[in-house]
């Protein structure tokens, strides 16, 4: 532990951003850093979902230290990713491409299998377009902030700090080797950090870093049709992504009358009856291949954490970096009434009319209680 | 009911996990296969939740939806229980303890759990040598294998209670019906956006980091 909070204190992360970008002197020079940060976060952007690594990770938020294990392995091209947490109680997530399972102490097991009925779901959605520095430079500032050694390994330090309170930024020590992020900072105001999530050691298996326009495959998302190379504005699931601006409807039957400056609507989505009925399905599912059951897929007792998101309706918002989920339920239901939080994971609740919505994400709680308060029903 | 009283391999593997005492070699593929299998996953619920009332915590049978299948599955956990027997005149190693403590943790959370489920719903057809409230701690007495007394249980003790409050539950929700909806709301909106944000992956270690109470 003392090893870990020296290397975290060791670290530039805490330095001011201005110093670490003091060569940036002349507008030419800060534009040139601008694209090297760009640069380097579409390289680390593409190394995560194209590489295999294991490792440590130490989470720090506020005096709360944890030590995970992270491990990421490419099964035939299928991500298969797990994380461990190595102090307290055992918690533990595994995600594939067929859903995440996840265990908390204290807590039933929270399964989320993808179903036929989430078809290509939001996500898929935003993830096959480029990143869209143009919109981010308005809300953040992408900095170069030099360099680090993380896990006994060089890294680059790209900035993207906030120029609101509506926001969170980030600090990336991305690995020189192979792009991958080694630290990564939540940055609040005051460009401090307020969460950090940090290798001790890695081990990567394929440092040979792909070409970034060559998407990561996934089983939902053959290579030929998703990722990077995806034509942008692909269909969701149901409703459309669309570019709402607050005040103006955003289809369905819910609308946002404000949000945060550069947010925007880019999914809405509602678990219907499909969904239900496959959520329902009473026997383990198996792999076709081996028999065995199947992570991700629904099962006896596994239905519950299914059932809880069953006819929710749920918009997705963003700014193109942070992001918060809406989920709204019918009247009756149990949930979230106030503010509370889950490290630097915001979630606010309370009545949407006669419903109950839920705002959730890594947002500050400003934003929370805004998109809570523009939440309006548009259909009775 | 079974009337083997070996655990299983299963049961061995959530038992080690629960009780740290897996090897840490061990732990990723120990936990593949637990968050692979129903049967484990249902499992582990209810070994938590047995945890949780060993210890007195509150817990909220309803809203967990889980009361019916404990009373299910019930007989399926149980390790037959006996009237104390003498202490076979043996001398245990650190690792021979080791390897016995994960069959008495599952043993006391399937006696605690009869306890509650039996008290509150006078469930019948239970182990007849299980004897709730009868005079006498209760062992499990395997011919060759060491005792284990089980502590009474004594639901809101002040003493445990005291301990408790000082916990501070997850999401700082006391109701478990809130604080798992929470946990499932991110991970929904955490699966729909991990593969868009630059953390990545990385964006799930909040959940699995975060540890209530510390």
């Amino acid at each position: 532990m003392a090893l870990a909070l020296l290397l975290i204190a060791g670290v530039p992360a805490m330095a001011p951003a201005a110093a670490l970008a003091a060569d940036s002197a002349t507008p030419a020079a800060a534009e040139a850093e601008a694209k090297s940060a760009e640069a380097l976060l579409v390289r680390m952007n593409h190394a995560q979902n194209a590489l295999e690594y294991e490792g440590t990770l130490v989470y720090l938020h506020g005096t709360r230290l944890a030590t995970l294990h992270v491990a990421r392995r490419l099964d035939d091209g299928m991500p298969r990713e797990r994380l461990l947490a190595l102090t307290g109680p055992v918690r533990a997530l595994a995600r594939t491409d067929q859903g995440i399972a996840c265990m908390l102490p204290d807590s039933a097991p929270i399964m989320l299998p993808v179903t036929e009925a989430d078809g290509p779901t939001p996500s898929a959605a935003l993830r096959s377009g480029p990143v869209d520095f143009d919109r981010l430079r308005a809300y953040y500032q992408l900095e170069y902030l030099g360099v680090a050694r993380i896990a006994g390994r060089d890294t680059d330090v790209v900035g993207i700090l906030p120029r609101d309170s509506y926001r969170y930024g980030y600090r990336f020590f991305i690995d020189r080797a192979s792009g991958l992020a080694l630290k990564t900072d939540l940055i609040g105001e005051d460009s401090l950090p307020i969460e950090q999530v940090m290798f001790t050691n890695v081990h990567i298996r394929n440092e040979a870093v792909q070409d970034p326009g060559v998407p990561a495959p996934t089983r939902r998302n053959p290579p030929a049709e998703a990722g990077f190379g995806a034509e942008p504005g692909a269909k969701v699931a149901t409703g459309a992504a669309t570019d709402a601006e607050p005040g103006q409807a955003a289809g369905g039957d819910w609308t946002l009358t404000a949000m945060p400056p550069g947010f925007r609507i880019m999914a809405m989505e509602r678990r219907d009856e499909a969904e239900r009925d496959q959520s329902g399905t009473e026997q383990a599912a198996q792999d076709p291949e081996t028999g065995e059951p199947a992570i991700g897929k629904p099962a006896n007792g596994d239905r519950a954490n299914r059932k809880q998101l069953l006819g929710m309706a749920q918009i997705v918002v963003g700014d193109g970096l942070a992001s918060a989920s809406i989920y709204i339920e019918p009247p009756g239901e149990r949930g979230l009434n106030g503010a509370t939080q889950l490290g630097a994971i915001t979630a606010v609740g309370g009545p949407a009319g006669e419903y109950h919505a839920t705002v959730i994400g890594e947002i500050p709680e400003r934003s929370a209680r805004l998109l809570l308060r523009g939440l309006r029903r548009t259909s009775h | 009911m079974h009337d083997d009283p070996r655990p299983t391999d299963l049961q061995q593997t959530l038992s080690a996990l629960l009780d740290g005492e897996c090897p840490a070699r061990a732990l990723g593929p120990e936990l593949d296969r637990v968050l692979g299998d129903p049967d484990a996953r249902a499992r582990w619920e209810r070994y938590h939740l047995i945890g949780r009332l060993m210890r007195s915590e509150a817990v909220d049978l309803d809203a967990r939806d889980i009361a019916a299948r404990v009373r299910e599955r019930i007989g399926s956990d149980l390790v037959p229980m006996r009237r104390r027997t003498r202490l076979p005149s043996r001398t245990w190693s650190p690792a021979r303890i080791r390897q016995v403590v994960p069959l008495a943790s599952a043993l006391a959370a399937s006696v605690a759990v009869l306890a509650v489920v039996i008290g509150s719903s006078g469930m019948p057809g239970f182990d007849p040598g299980f004897e709730p409230g009868g005079p006498g701690p209760l062992v499990a007495a395997e011919p060759g294998e060491p005792t284990w007394t089980q502590p009474q249980l004594q639901p809101g003790s002040s003493a445990e209670g005291a301990a408790l409050a000082t916990a501070e539950p997850r999401w700082q929700q006391s109701d478990p019906l809130v604080r798992a909806k929470l946990d499932s709301l991110l991970l929904d909106h955490q699966e729909r956006l991990s593969q868009t944000g630059m953390p990545g992956f990385v964006s799930y270690t909040a959940v699995v980091g975060y540890e209530s109470g510390r």
